[in-house]
């Protein structure tokens, strides 16, 4: 739509970024040291990455449901979706912290 | 404090394996979208809105008849304030036109709409063209 492509990607890359950093803190409990490199790719591929994975394909769930994706193309709906993503990652690691 | 630091590692490394697995999986599912989204702004296609529109269906209406039509965009760019005009002819005489706004509708992608015609678009020849657009 009105985004370029180029701010799609960033909003993804910032939307891991965001979550892998409230995951990392909340998930060290002030234990660990958050900046040990096999915690950090422990948290990335246990919950940050299923964790967007599932936020996209929630994002194309909610979309398609209420229409926003008929008759586009797929390069759109991406953005779509992308853009959808990147609240619903933030709102899901923040959700961590009560849960 | 160090032992629980220590217990925590393990319990984080006796994952099993179908937790490596939706990671995996989870990590295609990223790693392709981000991939998809880097492909369209490195090599997408920004050429211009080219948008075509065509009849979908004739149907009565309560003061007239109603024109659905359907308008495809197959250019790169989004053509947002889309006028569509619709022209009965007879002959090469303008008996009627009727016109109207679509919104938005983006690269390679399709929006419907409809025209309202007090006379029956049958007995004439209907001509439905997009007139202007505006890129957002």
């Amino acid at each position: 739509h009105q985004i370029t492509s180029w701010h799609a990607v960033a909003l993804a890359v910032i939307s891991l970024g965001i979550m892998q950093a409230f995951l990392c803190s909340i998930e060290a409990k002030g234990h660990q040291s958050i900046f040990s490199h096999r915690f950090f790719w422990n948290v990335f591929m246990r919950l940050t990455i299923v964790g967007y994975a599932l936020v996209l394909l929630l994002s194309l769930y909610v979309l398609w449901t209420f229409g926003r994706l008929d008759g586009t193309a797929l390069s759109e709906a991406m953005m779509s979706i992308l853009v959808l993503g990147f609240p619903a990652a933030v709102g899901a690691s923040a959700a961590r912290l009560i849960l | 404090m160090s032992m629980k630091a220590g217990k925590d590692q393990g319990k984080l490394d006796d994952a099993p394996l179908w937790m490596w697995g939706i990671g995996l999986v989870g990590l295609l599912l990223v790693l392709g979208s981000i991939g998809f989204a880097l492909y369209e702004a490195i090599a997408g296609d920004a050429s211009p809105a080219d948008v075509t529109v065509e009849v979908v269906k004739i149907l009565p209406a309560e003061d007239g008849f109603l024109v659905e039509f359907r308008v495809a965009n197959e250019g790169g760019t989004t053509a947002a304030g889309l006028t569509v005009e619709g022209e009965l002819r007879s002959g090469a005489e303008v008996v009627e036109a009727s016109d109207t706004t679509v919104e938005y509708v983006p690269s390679h992608s399709e929006r419907e709409g409809g025209l309202f015609f007090t006379l029956d678009p049958s007995q004439y020849d209907l001509q439905l063209r997009a007139k202007g657009y505006e890129t957002p």
